[in-house]
């Protein structure tokens, strides 16, 4: 005992150190560690069970994600598909509206040269009559006032001669 | 028509002088008849003399009045194919026909239709007393079209033959004839709606169509 007071420490002091301990540490235990306790655990609790919801509500979210993306990813097939679809369907079409037109362009071209024909052909018989016509008027007109007149005579009686026959 | 006009009032005139000076010739026989004519002084076409020799007094009068409410204008007459109508019709496309065709009318006698024929000749145009002679005869009956064209004018005995001749077919028709001075050669001839065309225009026209 005499080393603890050299030291300074006192047994009283201590003891009523220790009972003052114990007081506060039972009041502090019973009226305010309890309930801060009750309160933390109780947060705690909330806190866990909030963690646990948000766990299931991320496990819900990563599920639902999963399935969109499986959606997603179905989706983006069909969709290629069907874009596979259209772009073969238009390149058949494509294909097609081509070969047409050129039907149509080869059936004009023969059309257009048809009529190019036909109009050449036109002229030329226009050109042909019309140059008939001046070698008609020419010959007419050279016969006209230069056949003498015996020989006029003579196909007048001619005439008559053949009108005669058919009438006989 | 004033033409002919002239001549049948001519002819009436000479007819009915005749007639004057001899009251009693429907009285009489076709042969005496005969021997009246020969008679005659002046002269009258030898179609109208045989109308003459058959015909009685009274039927005489109603036909000549009847020609001459036809030649003033009036066109309801009981002309149409009468003895007398076909006598004049018969005179005017035969013997006058050849006198047209002639452009002369030579005889001795002085009577008022001879006077009056060569009065035509000089008056009026080859063309204007054939189209009238047409119209006349067209104002008794249908007159078949009869066209002869021709480059040149027809000698006269030509004009002669080719009226005999269409005589056959068409009779008592009137040919008309035409100079057309474009058909060169030959004759176009329309015949009551045909033609027939022996030209050398249309030769050419045949010629220069074959390939148009």
């Amino acid at each position: 005992m005499e080393a603890l007071q050299q030291l300074g420490i006192d047994v009283h002091s201590l003891i009523l150190y220790l009972i003052n301990f114990g007081v506060i540490f039972f009041l502090l235990g019973k009226y305010l560690y309890k309930p801060i306790i009750n309160v933390l655990d109780k947060r705690s609790k909330l806190i866990e069970g909030s963690l646990q919801e948000a766990d299931l509500l991320k496990n819900e979210f990563q599920k639902k994600m999963e399935e969109m993306e499986s959606d997603k990813k179905e989706l983006q097939k069909k969709v290629k598909q069907e874009t596979d679809n259209l772009r073969k369907f238009a390149d058949e079409k494509r294909a097609e509206m081509t070969k047409n037109m050129e039907l149509e362009k080869a059936q004009m071209m023969e059309q257009a040269q048809a009529e190019i024909n036909a109009r050449l052909n036109n002229i030329l018989k226009e050109a042909e009559k019309q140059t008939i016509e001046v070698i008609k008027k020419i010959v007419l007109d050279i016969v006209h006032n230069k056949i003498p007149a015996e020989i006029v005579q003579d196909s007048i009686n001619e005439a008559w001669e053949k009108e005669q026959k058919i009438s006989a | 028509m004033k033409p002919i006009q002239e001549l049948i009032i001519a002819l009436i005139k000479d007819t009915l002088q005749f007639l004057s000076k001899n009251p009693s010739f429907f009285d009489k026989t076709t042969e005496e008849r005969k021997i009246d004519l020969k008679n005659l002084k002046i002269n009258i076409p030898r179609e109208i003399i045989a109308y003459l020799l058959n015909i009685n007094e009274t039927v005489f009068l109603k036909e000549t009045t009847e020609l001459v409410k036809l030649l003033n204008g009036k066109q309801e007459n009981e002309l149409k194919e009468t003895t007398f109508a076909y006598a004049l019709i018969h005179y005017l496309t035969s013997e006058f026909a050849s006198v047209l065709d002639k452009g002369s009318y030579e005889t001795s006698d002085q009577g008022f239709f001879t006077k009056t024929i060569n009065y035509l000749l000089e008056t009026y145009s080859y063309e204007e007393t054939i189209y009238a002679i047409y119209e006349f005869i067209k104002s008794f009956r249908e007159n078949p079209y009869l066209a002869i064209q021709s480059p040149m004018r027809l000698h006269p005995d030509l004009r002669l033959n080719i009226r005999q001749h269409l005589q056959k077919e068409f009779p008592n028709s009137f040919p008309i004839f035409m100079v057309n001075r474009d058909l060169i050669g030959g004759l176009r001839i329309f015949l009551d709606g045909r033609v027939h065309d022996y030209s050398w225009l249309n030769k050419i026209n045949q010629l220069t169509s074959f390939r148009t």
